[in-house]
């Protein structure tokens, strides 16, 4: 599990409510609250101003698969500590081991961050799974379904921003385990909807999201509401 | 072939540089240096800006003889009344490699390449020589062969596309369009190993996937627990706390699919076609 992690300038405790930028050593954006920039465009109030920065570059890339497994590890977690009625042993057999690889791959993540000096970005936060029917087998892996779709598309939306080789090869890595999960806990929902049409188009292609989008359904959950505003674009 | 095994060195030495989605001079001269024979023709005769040229244009081809393979396979498989049972299956996933050989070819033939002609198949991966086959001859007969078959040429195809993909770096557009094709190949990978009552991911070495002693250079590689954080840094992921434990090693090979080489694919690649 994610530690809190203070910086030199704030603790998350004392989380300003005003306007306030805040720079992390070494780095202009790495987890810096920065004020929602919901201006003129935006006629509806955003009742959290403060949004939590991914990060710049292929640091912040990596910060964003990072809490994507966060979101994962941590509802898989749940599930196993309260499995729901009507699973099967050999259903939850298989969640385990999902999130296992979700765990690893958060921790590695995060260790990633870490030895590239952005400790900054691992800011502790909470996830909600309240929109999920934790309670019900269905329920369950509904939302299992959701979440792993979610990290195939994400994953497929970055491939083209990162800007070396070796982060390039590693994100091919972990999406395709991603996909492996999606696939399965499809299959135990719906048997033969491993690549159903839903996520697969007629052209053959998964489905693909921009950080920008990806980041709108992770702050579905999250405490704190994270910005791709920094994140490469092209 | 000379030119990829070129490029793969290539790719190899450049695996901690910087991805320039800008072509420099020096990586004109690269893709001039390592253009094939279909590049060259198609240089004669297009556009610069419409090419594809050298790196690019291999990549695609690779992934096109692989997404042939697959198409045959299950186009055979759907045609085989002793697949009847999987053929709702059969019929989702031919789909799919068609889609990706109908997408591959328009791309190769928009950018002025000549598609190559279609290789003869050998599903028994003997490459015509029923002495060096890794499968026994009843694939499309007998649904427990045509399911080790088609496991062996899914996470084939995974770790194939993780070959080709860093080709493809310098052009955006391409690149997601084929890793969107790579994840759909991981689903099928997963779904193929489920039928057949394996564990949707490969676990270390897959204990030789589904033929040992004939199908372990599919999964060489496979147990690998270190992967670099930095330019110059691997991190064991062993030595992470929490994670040194034995009961953690088959997670740690799990969360993590490993490429193949080019040379490697163009071999594995060879078995199936004659």
């Amino acid at each position: 599990m994610a530690e809190p992690v203070t910086n030199s300038s704030f603790t998350f405790s004392a989380l300003p409510s005003r306007r306030r930028f805040l720079r992390a050593a070494g780095t202009t954006v790495a987890a810096s609250l920065v004020l929602a920039a919901c201006g003129d465009d935006d006629p509806e109030p955003v009742p959290t101003s403060n949004l939590l920065s991914l990060g710049a570059g292929d640091v912040g890339i990596m910060s964003y698969l990072y809490r994507l497994k966060q979101l994962q590890a941590e509802f898989y977690q749940k599930v196993i500590t309260a499995p729901p009625t009507g699973m099967t042993t050999a259903e939850l057999d298989v969640l385990k081991e999902i999130a296992l690889h979700e765990q690893v791959q958060r921790d590695f993540l995060r260790a990633l961050l870490e030895q590239n000096s952005q400790v900054a970005l691992l800011l502790a936060v909470q996830y909600s799974f309240a929109s999920f029917e934790m309670t019900t087998r269905q329920g369950v892996l509904s939302a299992a379904r959701q979440l792993e779709d979610l990290g195939v598309a994400a994953m497929n939306g970055v491939g083209n921003l990162i800007s070396t080789f070796l982060n390039l090869n590693l994100v091919t890595k972990i999406t395709s385990v991603e996909a492996r999960h999606a696939a399965t806990v499809r299959n135990l929902l719906t048997p033969g909807s491993f690549a159903g049409t839903d996520v697969v188009n007629t052209e053959g292609l998964d489905k693909v999201l921009t950080p920008t989008e990806g980041v709108v359904e992770l702050n579905k959950f999250s405490s704190i509401p994270f910005t791709a505003a920094f994140l490469p674009t092209s | 072939m000379n030119f990829l095994s070129f490029l793969d060195a290539l790719s190899q030495a450049d695996s901690v540089s910087s991805i320039s989605r800008r072509p420099t001079l020096q990586q004109l001269r690269r893709a001039a240096a390592a253009l094939s024979p279909i590049a060259l023709s198609v240089a004669a005769t297009r556009p610069a800006a419409a090419q594809r040229t050298g790196n690019a244009l291999d990549a695609l081809l690779l992934a096109l003889r692989l997404e042939r393979l697959q198409q045959e396979f299950y186009t055979r498989a759907a045609a085989s009344t002793n697949l009847a049972s999987l053929n709702a299956d059969l019929q989702v996933l031919k789909a799919h490699q068609t889609a990706h050989v109908t997408k591959l070819e328009n791309i190769l033939r928009d950018s002025g390449g000549t598609l190559p002609a279609q290789p003869n198949y050998d599903f028994r991966g003997g490459a015509n020589n029923p002495g060096n086959a890794i499968f026994a001859a009843d694939v499309f007969t007998n649904p427990a062969t045509f399911l080790a078959v088609a496991q062996t040429l899914e996470d084939f195809g995974v770790r194939a596309y993780k070959a080709a993909l860093p080709v493809l770096a310098n052009d955006e557009a391409l690149l997601q369009l084929v890793l969107r094709m790579h994840s759909v190949e991981a689903r099928h990978a997963a779904h193929v190993r489920r039928l057949r009552g394996q564990k949707a991911w490969v676990s270390g070495l897959d204990t030789g996937g589904p033929v040992p002693g004939k199908t372990d250079r599919f999964y060489e590689g496979e147990d690998r627990v270190k992967q670099f954080v930095t330019a110059t840094t691997e991190q064991d992921i062993t030595k992470l706390t929490g994670y040194d434990t034995a009961d953690k090693l088959p997670p740690i090979t799990e969360s993590f699919d490993e490429p193949l080489t080019i040379p490697a694919v163009e071999t594995l690649l060879a078995r199936f076609t004659y």
